[in-house]
């Protein structure tokens, strides 16, 4: 290295701590992989593991000189890796931060050539934290925490090293590298736990206030699509040139776990199966809605339908694609959702309802006549697209008042009942709704009734062939699932005059409190039902047991995570039982809660009183009830020595030795006549001191020390050795 | 306290919270959650780790200036816990002369019962200046483990040190033993020939007057002899440093008063040697007491010039030293009037001033008046007066002590 030249004068601030160095790349390295990991390990992954230790070394070994040539070049390099961010920004500015995670490893393996001082060694930590700052903003799952925890504990060692060399004294008080590392991962438990704690305690605000939302590369897609329905799971629908579903649902194959049969032109109500557990979507938002697919308007007895099969194409040729509203409520409020497509999904754009602003990768959508948005393409794994929808809250007072006043065309197409449908099911209707006179409020009493008087199955028989699936469900099998119980409403709403449709989407999944993604399974998958309500628009209604009447956000300025986490954990312990332990559980608890529904309300708040009884008791109480509880130091310390109790015990041990050796002692002995006449070769020992040792403890009220507790012990010890000894040489002669 | 780290996290969290809301990214509200974390436990760990700390400080109970005294320090911790990251700091008196203490960074303390118990430190310091210093509370403080905000802590670690002032000779010096007019001559005036017992002859030592040269044994042994005598038994010294705020001059090390104290010094300490006793002014209720060489060096430690030793005080209480002492050391920056009013005290005593100007000091005027006028003293004209007046025991006296010691 001909090239480096001598300083002119030494370095003023050259650190010579070659543990804080390695520490220091340890916490780089830590924070490289986390982004890389979420980059889905590129192939320049490996450069930045060889090159960045490689980097501190020169710097290591170079440390007192000063190159001005390899500075120029890392000048050189480092614009030429700015240059590749701006290009790559360039393709897709709408997400770069992955662009700028890679500019960012990039110039800190090029730094790392440089480390002469502490304080780069500190812009090589700060940067190391910018990178896992990144990866967690990229993270999409818990095995971030894998390289967070790793992370943790290096990073506690590198800041008390820090610490430790910024101080005068310092270099005298450096520990060895173990008892470092060792405090380091005490400290950095401790600071998980309070992390923790303070995790769970703070709130979350509202936010989602960023416009430049992430979205996939630009796809092309084929000239030919006419906006039809596309689900993988069932081909026919795709390899049949797109024919529609017309005859038996034999035509699309057996069930598919994979992909939710509603997500199709037609919903057949006669199939059956379990759907997947696994993850389809992750949604990151800022509060839990039902990510709606799909609507359907006419019941054929069998299933339901779309009556129309026009869709209207939406274009732009830069995100967002924007969907005009017929309606535009005033006090509607925006709600910004990204969707992470983890596994292949029918053509339908899922997004809270209504949709207003696209970022989609293609350069158009299109829209059915029930507000559902088509995609030209499938949903392809890794996709990436974000919604603006703009909800309209939920009002109650307004929606009770809400005028009959429903458009022809509306109540034409949303008050469709098949001609076969059984006069029960419309007397059953009327029996409901017969207290109640708006619109809101019957619609209300159908759910309500719905909710509380048929129980949640999934293991229903398929309907006779010949029977109305909703009349058979309602009168016959008296259980079912999601897409019985929301068809029944709707039947049972449209036999009221209420206008009404069935939607299939997603239910909102559950909420991962480390990720802040709603994690959507394929079982997941859910049908419900919007109701038109005049002057406010559709309204949705969940008639399925266990779900909340009327799903949407709430609009709070603030959440706690308190009961997310308690859920995601209650989730994550369940998924350990076994499955058919876990069914029967699920269904005595459905039982249970079907049954007691009314006590549920009263159990939770005799335990919340409880609860609140105890923490004022603690926290407040009085001094004695205080000292009544015993402390947890005070369990865990040691019980004072009894030394009576320890002689006695001596003596007791010596008493069973000496019966399981043929001397047995009565109860007509005193201690002194059992000791006495201690047969041989025992008696050689002298038991004068333990016996009056025992009877002093026994007998009298003088004190027994700890030396009188272990001069007992030493004339046991003497007369079990007299034995052994006896023993062995019995055997060698 | 905290430092500029904990502020720069605390902004920090507080923008990736922002962004973390924004974005709403879960495993960045758990990173802050986590800096949250640390600066929880940074706010209270070093809190938990002052707690149950006692200290201990040695020192030599005296030195003298230019002297370097190593202090050692032990810091036990009471609790069972080890404590971390401790740093020490010893503070100095405010009189010390030096601003910040010595520093000590302990990585871990352990806990009671375990080996070794406490930390045990030292730090070595020059003593610039003379004093009865009594040290301060020691400083311990915490900002562990990242130096994100530190507490501290005063724990009390008495311990008192004296330093005593350099004592300053000169070799012409009036108490130097060896000087042919010994101020000390009991009941007579120097200047009428010595009337000390003769002991014998040893060797020439350095200091030793060229009078007292025993040239026979020189001769003799080829090795330069002095003839010894013995000093009186009889008489102490009274040694009386002018405090007067109005006639010293300089500033802190380099006030006249210091170079009165060190004179004071190598007075006492002539005194000493010679065996006799000293003897020096009372702070309360005027008057003089006798004191060991050690008292009058701690006495002359704590001098300062809000004292209220003064002659003209002394002259005016005619508080002068009894019959008991043979000699009166007066150590003053100016000349005074006042002086005069030493007259009556010259007929029963020898007084001698030593005069301090220019930092000058001169044993016998008359001697040095022409060797060292040319080196730009001031000759002092009262002081020749006071000998003209024939009360001849008292000199006024001015020499250059700079260079030569």
């Amino acid at each position: 290295m001909a090239v480096f030249g001598v300083y002119p004068r030494p370095l003023p601030e050259v650190t010579d701590y070659a543990l804080l160095r390695i520490l220091t790349l340890a916490s780089v390295l830590l924070g490289a992989a986390a982004c890389l990991k979420e980059e889905g390990w590129p192939l320049f992954s490996w450069v930045i593991f060889l090159g960045t230790p490689f980097a501190f070394w020169v710097s290591w070994k170079y440390r007192h000189v000063k190159n001005w040539w390899l500075l120029l070049g890392l000048a050189v390099l480092m614009l030429i890796c700015l240059g590749d961010f701006l290009w790559n920004l360039s393709k897709n500015i709408y997400d770069p931060r992955i662009p700028l995670a890679k500019l960012l490893l990039w110039l800190q393996m090029l730094h790392s050539f440089d480390l002469p001082a502490r304080k780069d060694l500190q812009y090589s930590i700060l940067v190391g934290f910018i990178l896992v700052c990144i990866a967690s903003v990229l993270s999409r799952d818990n095995t971030f925490l894998l390289l967070l925890v790793p992370y943790l504990v290096v990073t506690c060692a590198v800041l008390i090293l820090n610490y430790l060399s910024s101080h005068p004294g310092g270099e005298k008080a450096l520990p060895p590298a173990p008892a470092l590392l060792r405090k380091a991962l005490g400290l950095s438990l401790a600071i998980l736990v309070m992390g923790i704690g303070i995790f769970t305690v703070t709130p979350r605000f509202r936010g989602m206030r960023i416009r430049n939302l992430p979205v996939s590369f630009r796809i092309t897609f084929p000239a030919f699509y006419d906006g039809r329905v596309m689900n993988p799971g069932y081909p026919s629908t795709r390899d049949m040139g797109w024919v529609e579903w017309k005859g038996p649902r034999q035509a699309w194959g057996a069930f598919n776990p994979n992909f939710y049969f509603g997500f199709a032109s037609y919903l057949d109500l006669t199939y059956r199966g379990g759907l997947s557990d696994r993850i389809v979507l992750k949604v990151r938002s800022e509060e839990p809605t039902y990510w709606r697919g799909l609507a359907f308007d006419s019941y054929d007895g069998r299933g339901w339908n779309m009556t129309s099969r026009d869709t209207e194409r939406f274009s732009a040729q830069d995100p967002p694609i924007v969907l005009p509203q017929e309606i535009q409520f005033p006090d509607s409020r925006e709600i910004v959702q990204i969707f992470y497509i983890e596994q292949e999904q029918p053509n339908v754009v899922f997004a809270a309802y209504e949709p207003y602003q696209l970022f989609f990768p293609t350069e158009s959508v299109f829209r059915d006549p029930y507000g559902g948005i088509r995609s030209p393409i499938t949903l392809e794994r890794g996709m990436v697209y974000s919604v603006v929808s703009r909800v309209q809250p939920l009002n109650v007072r307004t929606l009770r008042s809400a005028p009959y006043d429903i458009p022809p065309a509306l109540a034409e197409r949303y008050l469709q009942l098949p001609t076969t449908l059984p006069e029960r099911v419309r007397k059953l209707a009327a029996l409901v709704t017969a207290n109640y006179k708006g619109l809101y409020d019957k619609a209300s009493a159908i759910c309500f009734f719905l909710q509380n008087h048929y129980p949640y199955d999934l293991n229903i028989p398929p309907p006779p062939p010949n029977s109305d699936a909703v009349d058979h469900f309602l009168f016959e099998e008296r259980k079912g699932y999601c897409e019985q119980f929301g068809s029944a409403m709707v039947v049972l709403c449209r036999a009221s005059g209420i206008p009404a449709r069935l939607v299939t989407g997603f239910a909102s999944g559950t909420f991962n409190p480390l990720t802040s993604y709603y994690e959507v399974r394929g079982n997941d998958a859910h049908a419900w039902v919007e109701v038109f309500v005049p002057y406010h628009g559709w309204v949705t209604f969940d008639p399925s047991p266990g779900y909340t009447q009327n799903p949407g956000p709430t609009f709070q300025k603030q959440t706690w995570i308190l009961g997310s986490v308690a859920e995601y954990l209650k989730n994550a312990l369940s998924s350990l039982v076994p499955e058919s332990l876990r069914k029967r559980l699920r269904e005595a608890w459905t039982a249970a809660h079907f049954r007691f529904a009314g006590l549920k309300a009263l159990w939770v708040s005799l335990l919340l009183i409880a609860l609140a009884l105890t923490i004022t008791a603690f926290a407040f109480g009085s001094r004695n009830l205080r000292k009544g509880i015993p402390s947890l130091a005070g369990l865990l310390r040691k019980a004072p020595e009894d030394n009576r109790g320890a002689v006695r015990k001596v003596f007791r041990s010596l008493e069973r030795y000496l019966n399981r050796h043929k001397y047995p002692s009565f109860p007509s002995q005193t201690p002194s006549e059992y000791l006495s006449g201690i047969p041989a070769p025992w008696s050689a020992v002298s038991t004068r001191e333990l016996e009056d040792i025992y009877l002093s403890a026994r007998y009298s009220d003088h004190s027994v020390t700890g030396e009188d507790v272990e001069k007992a012990r030493a004339v046991l010890a003497e007369i079990k050795t007299i034995r052994r000894a006896s023993r062995r040489w019995t055997l060698d002669a | 306290m905290p430092g500029k780290n904990s502020f720069l996290i605390i902004a920090l969290s507080a923008f990736l919270f922002v962004v973390a809301t924004n974005i709403q990214a879960g495993w960045l509200f758990v990173l802050v959650s986590l800096l949250w974390g640390s600066l929880v436990l940074n706010l209270f760990l070093p809190l938990w780790t002052l707690r149950g700390l006692s200290a201990r400080r040695e020192v030599a109970p005296s030195a003298t200036v230019g002297d370097r005294v190593r202090i050692y320090l032990t810091l036990r911790n009471q609790g069972k816990t080890a404590r971390l990251l401790l740093s020490l700091t010893d503070p100095f008196p405010a009189a010390w002369g030096k601003k910040s203490g010595a520093h000590f960074l302990i990585w871990e303390l352990p806990g009671a019962g375990s080996s070794p118990q406490g930390w045990c430190g030292d730090h070595e310091e020059l003593c610039e200046r003379r004093g009865c210093f009594s040290f301060p509370d020691l400083i311990v403080s915490c900002a562990a483990p990242f130096g994100f905000f530190t507490f501290r802590r005063h724990i009390p670690a008495p311990c008192a040190l004296v330093v005593y002032p350099a004592p300053l000779f000169s070799r012409d010096h009036l108490l130097d033993p060896s000087s042919r007019v010994s101020p000390f001559s009991a009941g007579s005036a120097p200047l009428r020939g010595e009337s000390d017992e003769f002991l014998g002859i040893r060797e020439y030592a350095s200091g030793d007057s060229l009078k007292s040269i025993h040239w026979a044994s020189t001769g003799k042994v080829g090795r330069l002899m002095t003839k010894e005598f013995s000093r009186p038994g009889a008489g102490g010294v009274a040694l009386l440093v002018e405090t007067g705020r109005k006639l010293h001059r300089g500033e802190g090390k380099d006030c006249t008063i210091e170079t009165a104290v060190r004179l004071a010094a190598g007075s006492a300490r002539d005194a000493a040697a010679e065996g006799l006793s000293l003897f020096i002014p009372q702070r309360e209720g005027g008057g003089w007491r006798e004191s060991s060489f050690e008292e009058t060096l701690t006495f002359l430690a704590s001098i300062g010039l809000t004292e209220t030793i003064s002659v003209d005080s002394t002259v005016a209480q005619d508080a002068f030293p009894g019959p008991q002492c043979s000699a009166l050391v007066i150590i003053t920056p100016q000349l005074d009037r006042s002086l005069l009013g030493l007259a009556p005290l010259c007929r029963r005593m020898t007084v001698q001033v030593l005069l301090i100007e220019n930092g000058s000091l001169s044993p016998q005027t008359d001697h040095l008046k022409e060797s060292l006028s040319s080196g730009g003293l001031r000759i002092i004209p009262w002081s020749a007066e006071m000998e003209d007046g024939g009360r001849g025991r008292f000199r006024g006296i001015s020499s250059t002590i700079a260079g030569s010691h």
